[in-house]
């Protein structure tokens, strides 16, 4: 489970719940409140027992692994000018898994996207079961997505 | 007399072709479009204007060497007569509209939970409108959310197809293209039945 919002300060419980529930916990370092996105913030996450972090500071790729998470970096794609950069950037990172985002235009941009060698997520407006395949058929290793009637697609 | 004087909002183009300096910007003869100065420096914008080459728009937060404030816009409508105006500061897009130029507010849209909370709390200015980046998610978007982007709407950002401009032209008044393809939906437009045409040449919304 990714967990986007909350009290980054207070997201033991939610985290011991999603354990509880053989889940693994991911928790969005960027966009909880009360925790800085910097080696501190990143060292506190792990001690709550997250098992991966995603941000979009690829700075912060080697401190998460050093902490023993999963490093994920959310990779935003807002302007094909500014892909070269974000796609060198992300290698140098070196992320454990890369989020795209928004996801549910990945079939559009495929062939614009190189071969990280690691595992791509695909979020963002992924809605329906339609989207989610040409996503995945697009080269995405999985979705993430808020549509809950989406959480159950793959279960079997 | 004073109403007279007041001058109407700019008309903003079907299509603004991103110009980041380099390669002259063509203007395709069967498209309502027109320029979108970014990426540029501020000598640069500068000297654009100095040689008549105004542009329509700028993407201000882009321009390197000039702030994001009420003084670079009021540069840019008062010396270089550039009156659509995009930025990422709400107070600065609400400047441009009380000066009569039309602000252009980035709505980040990278999923829905982002977008909401990039619109919760906003009101609407008259005069201000919305640029959704990355533009090609905007046909993805639920009518309830579009709803709550205030208008005019611009697409900026990704768009790498004809079909993916045509379709969000179908639901913005205006879409950001580079030359590439811009010049692919000129071509569109010349071989397409009436209603394609229709939608690349008529202006969406008029204030």
């Amino acid at each position: 489970m990714f967990l986007l919002r909350g009290n980054g300060l207070a997201l033991g419980t939610s985290i011991r719940r999603i354990h509880e529930a053989g889940k693994l916990a991911a928790v969005h370092l960027d966009l909880i409140d009360g925790v800085r996105a910097d080696p501190r913030g990143v060292s506190w996450l792990a001690r709550l027992q997250a098992d991966a972090v995603i941000t979009s500071h690829g700075r912060l790729m080697p401190v998460i692994r050093k902490e023993g998470a999963i490093a994920i970096l959310r990779l935003l794609l807002s302007r094909r000018t500014h892909l070269d950069t974000a796609f060198t950037a992300v290698s140098r990172a070196g992320p454990d898994i890369i989020e795209v985002l928004p996801g549910v235009i990945l079939p559009s941009l495929k062939e614009l996207i190189p071969d990280f060698g690691v595992p791509l997520l695909a979020g963002g407006f992924i809605r329906t079961e339609a989207d989610a395949e040409d996503v995945l058929a697009a080269g995405a290793t999985g979705i993430t997505t808020s549509a809950p009637n989406l959480w159950g697609m793959y279960a079997s | 007399m004073r109403a007279e004087s007041r001058k109407l909002r700019p008309t903003l183009p079907r299509v603004l072709i991103a110009d980041g300096g380099g390669q002259p910007v063509r203007i395709p003869r069967n498209l309502m479009a027109g320029v979108l100065l970014r990426d540029i420096d501020i000598t640069a914008v500068v000297r654009r204007a100095a040689d008549g080459d105004t542009a329509t728009a700028i993407d201000l937060d882009t321009v390197r060497g000039m702030a994001s404030d009420e003084t670079a816009a009021d540069f840019l409508i008062d010396t270089l007569g550039v009156r659509i105006v995009m930025t990422r500061r709400a107070h600065v897009a609400t400047h441009v509209a009380s000066r009569g130029g039309l602000g252009l507010l980035h709505a980040l849209a990278f999923d829905s939970t982002g977008l909401t909370r990039a619109l919760d709390g906003s009101a609407p200015v008259p005069g201000v409108g919305t640029v959704v980046s990355p533009g090609a998610v905007l046909p993805h978007m639920r009518p309830s959310e579009l709803e709550q982007l205030a208008r005019p709407i611009v697409a900026y950002g990704l768009l790498t197809r004809t079909a993916d401009a045509l379709d969000c032209l179908e639901l913005a008044e205006c879409v950001v293209l580079r030359q590439d393809v811009a010049d692919a939906l000129a071509v569109t437009a010349h071989e397409s039945t009436q209603p394609v045409r229709k939608l690349l040449t008529t202006v969406a919304a008029e204030e």
